[in-house]
């Protein structure tokens, strides 16, 4: 599904607007990102402008086993803007914060909007394991695997 | 003891009458056939007398013979050992002289009374002269004029000499003559021959080897002489060391062993001259009948050493079929103006001009070229904007590079950077060359798009994947240099 509907780059507040698509559902901002890597690829107008939002992270730990957890970062003072056609919810699902030090919810701009939306944050803050299907795992693997705190005990324990 | 030139220092020491000629058994260096009328000069190196009695002389009965073909015997040391020979050997008083002296200083002597040199060695090896041979009463038989060469010819060049009967001569159709030795001129050659020939309104002197700056001097032109004579004249010819030939090796530029990118070069005269309009302004009728095609392509520096390798050959170097040219014979085919351009132009003598194919973006203010109506045309000052990408970004297929001046760039007004050619700057990174470089030329003295003609400009060059490449981005300004060059490299996209 569509992500992005249109972005607005006029500096200094540059604002991704989200599509229709995106109201009730998660939104992970990579897919943000890769929408509007590909339009600046796509379509030239988009280029005339510093890139407003970038992706890092991924960053391979151990090779073939573990990442580090991607994020999003919006630049140059770019904001979020959700749907506004409707009161929704959408729960974003990525690590995202901004280059002016804001995170979570403040990347989001909701000040423009005549409906109500409501804004989780919600995404997991372990590590990106690749773990192989067909029961490879040794007995040790597993166990330790099984260990690891989940995203849930990880977010109670921060509260 | 090195060979020496014998002259008037040191002919009485060196110099020894020998009673018999090279074809017998020669016990001197100088045999006076009187029963021919002829003069040999019996020498170490080309006759293989290598030793000579010159007890008599103060030496010793077995000295090294120093008239060597190489360093030769002027002809004062000849007039003056007759006249030393003769006040000495009465028998050689007998027979009319051999010898006679117009102006030592001048380098002008007489051969008389049809006694001559016996052997085309025997001429080549006097130094420092010209002279008349004239018969018994005294009529001019030969004349020869003497070659000395004023400034540096190096010691293994092979200069040669073209001569006419006419003070303008068509020089392609003038068998070029090779001088006698290598190195330094010092040799006269035969100009006139009674009821023969009378090439007396010409003569260029020229020295083209490879790896060196060629050469000619005319009597005409350069020396002003309008007949020349039995004396001796200098040429100030000259030859240093090329800027950029010395760096090839003849062989690899022309000839059947020629490797790349010289196997792409030819010289050509077209039916009908080609048009080009590349350059900075319209003057002139940008026409151009001669051209050096470039096919591979070299750079400037590859196509000026073809040209002279051209210049050295006594073929036809028109790969075409209008003329038939011979390179060794005409003029060269470029010229350094005095900003250190390379000026090309027709070697043939027509007046047309020389076009080069495919000049690099980074030769381009390094040349220019006469069209067929003898103006110049140089090019626009093209900046040759080298950006890295990196292997990353030309590795990923969908990766795009593009340009934008930097006074508009962040707006929706943002203006694309043009090339020389009017292209706009942007496309895939994966167009980048090997070096992983996407190289434009950008017209510095003739853009008006990012700004005012001749001034420098700021630019942003984007480069951005789209799966295999992040994004980077380069401020760069564009200034009057030959080269401006740049990394905007993006790294490995991890979120692919």
């Amino acid at each position: 599904m569509p992500v992005v509907d249109h972005i607005d780059y006029t500096p200094p507040s540059p604002r991704i607007y989200l599509h229709a698509d995106t109201v009730n559902s998660d939104v992970d901002t990579l897919d943000v990102y890769r929408e509007i890597r590909a339009l600046r690829r796509t379509n030239e107008s988009h280029r005339k402008f510093d890139p407003v939002i970038v992706a890092g992270g991924n960053v391979e730990k151990i090779p073939g086993v573990s990442y580090t957890l991607p994020y999003v970062q919006l630049l140059h003072g770019c904001r979020i803007i959700p749907y506004g056609g409707v009161d929704h919810k959408i729960r974003v699902i990525r690590d995202t914060f901004t280059d002016d030090g804001l995170a979570g919810t403040g990347c989001f701009d909701r000040s423009s909007l005549s409906v109500e939306v409501d804004i989780d944050i919600d995404f997991s803050r372990v590590e990106v394991r690749i773990v192989s299907t067909g029961s490879s795992l040794t007995q040790e693997e597993h166990d330790q695997l099984m260990s690891l705190p989940t995203a849930e005990e990880i977010l109670d324990t921060e509260t | 003891m090195p060979a020496v030139l014998i002259d008037l220092s040191n002919y009485d020491s060196l110099l020894v009458q020998s009673t018999q000629g090279r074809a017998g058994t020669p016990d001197g260096n100088v045999f006076f056939d009187v029963a021919n009328g002829l003069i040999e000069f019996i020498t170490n190196d080309g006759d293989g007398l290598t030793t000579i009695d010159l007890t008599s002389k103060g030496g010793g009965a077995t000295d090294e013979n120093q008239l060597y073909t190489t360093t030769g015997i002027k002809f004062e040391a000849i007039y003056a050992f007759e006249n030393q020979e003769r006040r000495i050997d009465e028998t050689l008083r007998k027979y009319d002289r051999y010898t006679s002296g117009t102006f030592k200083f001048g380098g002008a002597y007489n051969f008389v009374n049809g006694n001559v040199p016996s052997t085309a060695a025997d001429i080549s090896i006097i130094r420092g002269s010209g002279w008349n041979q004239l018969d018994s009463s005294g009529v001019v038989q030969k004349i020869y004029f003497g070659n000395k060469g004023l400034s540096n010819i190096e010691a293994a060049s092979q200069p040669y000499y073209m001569l006419s009967d006419s003070a303008t001569p068509t020089l392609n159709s003038i068998t070029p003559v090779d001088f006698s030795k290598v190195g330094q001129i010092d040799e006269a050659v035969l100009v006139y021959e009674n009821g023969v020939s009378d090439k007396r309104a010409y003569e260029n002197v020229t020295v083209r080897t490879f790896g060196y700056n060629f050469d000619r001097k005319e009597t005409t032109n350069d020396l002003g002489i309008t007949e020349l004579g039995g004396y001796s004249t200098g040429f100030a010819l000259n030859e240093s060391p090329h800027l950029t030939s010395g760096d090839y090796t003849l062989a690899d530029v022309y000839g059947g062993a020629q490797i790349s990118p010289w196997t792409g070069m030819g010289l050509e005269k077209l039916a009908t001259p080609v048009l080009r309009d590349e350059f900075s302004n319209t003057d002139g009728t940008r026409l151009f009948s001669w051209v050096l095609n470039n096919s591979v392509p070299g750079d400037l520096f590859q196509m000026v050493a073809f040209l002279d390798a051209l210049a050295m050959q006594d073929t036809d170097i028109d790969d075409g079929t209008e003329t038939i040219t011979y390179g060794k014979r005409v003029g060269t085919w470029y010229y350094y103006n005095a900003l250190g351009q390379i000026v090309t132009r027709s070697g043939a003598g027509d007046g047309l001009g020389l076009y080069l194919y495919n000049v690099p973006v980074a030769n381009q203010q390094q040349v220019a070229m006469t069209d067929d109506s003898g103006t110049i045309k140089t090019y626009s000052f093209s900046v040759s904007v080298e950006a890295t990408v990196g292997a990353t970004a030309k590795a990923d297929p969908l990766a795009w590079y593009h340009s934008f001046f930097a006074a508009a760039y962040n707006t929706a007004g943002a203006v694309t950077v043009e090339d020389s050619s009017s292209a706009e700057v942007k496309g895939n990174a994966s167009s980048a060359d090997a070096q992983n470089k996407i190289i434009f030329a950008f017209d510095y003295t003739g853009d008006t798009i990012g700004g005012p003609a001749d001034t420098d400009k700021d630019c942003v060059f984007l480069c951005e994947g789209d799966g295999g490449a992040t994004q980077a981005k380069t401020l760069y300004t564009i200034t009057k240099n030959t080269t401006v060059a740049f990394a905007c490299a993006p790294p490995v996209e991890n979120n692919a």
